[in-house]
């Protein structure tokens, strides 16, 4: 009798101690799991040398299309890329870039709730994520059950938003930055593919605008993808991008600072930025704008 | 002694399940967030860990955010950690908005911003008095402006 309560407490104590031993473990995880990189305050806000990190927050797949969902333009499905030659992006370079592509087509699909669309750019991601060693990040499974009830398309969003974060992350996280950069410049040139098709349809002055306020993204992009130089394909890629620069230095674009603007609303915070900016961009740099953006997305695509 | 015992062992079982269940990892407070975002649609989490310190160590996030668009920033720390996430955003100038008013000693786990400068920003994070924490601010996005 007396052994076996001896051996009970025994057992207590081993649980007792596994268990803490687990929450230990499980706190240093926590902290070298992502170890973040500690600074201190630098003099710049924003200098050039962080703009490399910056590629995490780029551009997202729903930015784009929300807008032009927001503008109440019809869906088409003639904007997007081709989901039955993925035969053809062999390397990683083309994957990565693929995956961007792919990425931001879900997010337009998504906008719209065309659920029916979704399994075919979900598998082709899924596949192109594989091959890319990031595929346990994509959530195919759950994807697929949600994309069969239209009633879960907040969760649908959601979760292919967070898989592609996660898929981000990992990357840059595993010393391979230059994949995640092409995926994110994958996002960027068919958002603007999308919005350029948007604005031959509709001739939408605010859609024209949207395109013409690219100009600052694809400032930061050239900048990110200039540390990869030493790839020919980044080479070629970063010189018809440079190409597509040489349009949008023709937009102007100017800001008179405003003051912010706070005041508390149930609870939360509410910040209106009173910014007042202006995009000025003829109809033919916008022609030129949308039509090479076609042309480097088709080269991509099609190659 | 036997019943003793037995209601030792499990009462142990009970403690240490309900331990490991209680444990908040990253993946808690990004659901978290994602209540106190509410209807806005996820765009990224940014996770901040840090350890003690004096001065208290800081984390610096830049990203680019975009015209005519309200964002919101939920902001959800670990309670296992003291540490209580400040945030504050910058543009490419100036202080534009934080989550703790000083004069009051409010904290705002939510806010959202109209934003109406497209370009870069950057949320720079650090946790109350220096202490060691783990938070996510998550970026969302409500609607066109």
């Amino acid at each position: 009798m007396k052994s076996t309560i001896n051996i009970m407490l025994i057992l207590s104590a081993i649980i007792i101690s596994i268990s803490s031993c687990n929450n230990a473990s499980n706190e240093e995880r926590m902290f070298a799991e992502a170890r973040d990189s500690v600074n201190y305050d630098g003099e710049l806000p924003v200098a050039k040398e962080v703009v490399s990190d910056m590629i995490q927050n780029v551009t997202s797949p729903i930015e784009m299309a929300s807008l032009i969902k927001a503008l109440n333009m019809p869906f088409s499905k003639n904007y997007l890329a081709p989901t039955d030659n993925l035969e053809k992006y062999v390397t990683n370079f083309e994957q990565a870039l693929a995956l961007g592509i792919y990425g931001a087509d879900l997010g337009y699909i998504n906008m719209y709730e065309k659920t029916s669309s979704v399994l075919a750019y979900i598998s082709a991601m899924k596949d192109l994520a594989n091959e890319l060693k990031i595929g346990q990040f994509f959530d195919f499974n759950t994807l697929k059950d949600l994309a069969t009830n239209s009633e879960n398309i907040d969760s649908l969003v959601y979760i292919s938003q967070r898989s592609f974060t996660k898929m981000d992350n990992y990357l840059r996280e595993s010393q391979r930055s230059k994949l995640s950069s092409l995926m994110v410049t994958g996002v960027w040139i068919e958002g603007v593919c999308i919005a350029s098709n948007v604005a031959l349809k509709s001739n939408n002055e605010e859609v024209a605008e949207k395109i013409g306020d690219q100009k600052v993204i694809l400032k930061t992009l050239l900048i990110i993808l200039e540390n990869y130089k030493k790839d020919t394909k980044v080479i070629d890629l970063v010189n018809k991008l440079k190409e597509l620069e040489v349009f949008f230095d023709q937009v102007k674009i100017s800001t008179i600072p405003g003051e912010p603007e706070m005041k508390e609303v149930n609870g939360s915070l509410c910040v209106i930025q009173n910014d007042i900016t202006t995009i000025e961009i003829s109809p033919e740099t916008l022609s030129s704008i949308i039509n090479k953006s076609i042309a480097i997305r088709n080269s991509i695509i099609n190659q | 002694m036997k019943k003793l015992g037995l209601i030792t062992l499990l009462i142990t079982i009970l403690f240490c399940f309900n331990g490991i269940a209680k444990a908040q990892s990253i993946e808690d407070l990004v659901e978290m967030c994602r209540v106190v975002a509410g209807e806005a649609s996820y765009i990224r989490d940014f996770k901040a860990q840090l350890d003690e310190g004096n001065p208290a160590p800081i984390k610096n996030q830049p990203f680019i955010l975009a015209r005519n668009t309200e964002y919101v920033f939920s902001i959800c720390s670990s309670r296992e950690l003291e540490g209580e996430l400040i945030i504050e955003l910058f543009d490419t100038s100036r202080l534009v908005t934080t989550n703790y008013s000083i004069s009051t000693s409010k904290y705002y786990d939510r806010i959202t911003f109209k934003c109406s400068t497209s370009g870069p920003y950057r949320l720079k994070m650090y946790f109350k008095d220096g202490k060691a924490g783990s938070a996510v601010v998550m970026l969302s996005m409500l609607k066109r402006v």
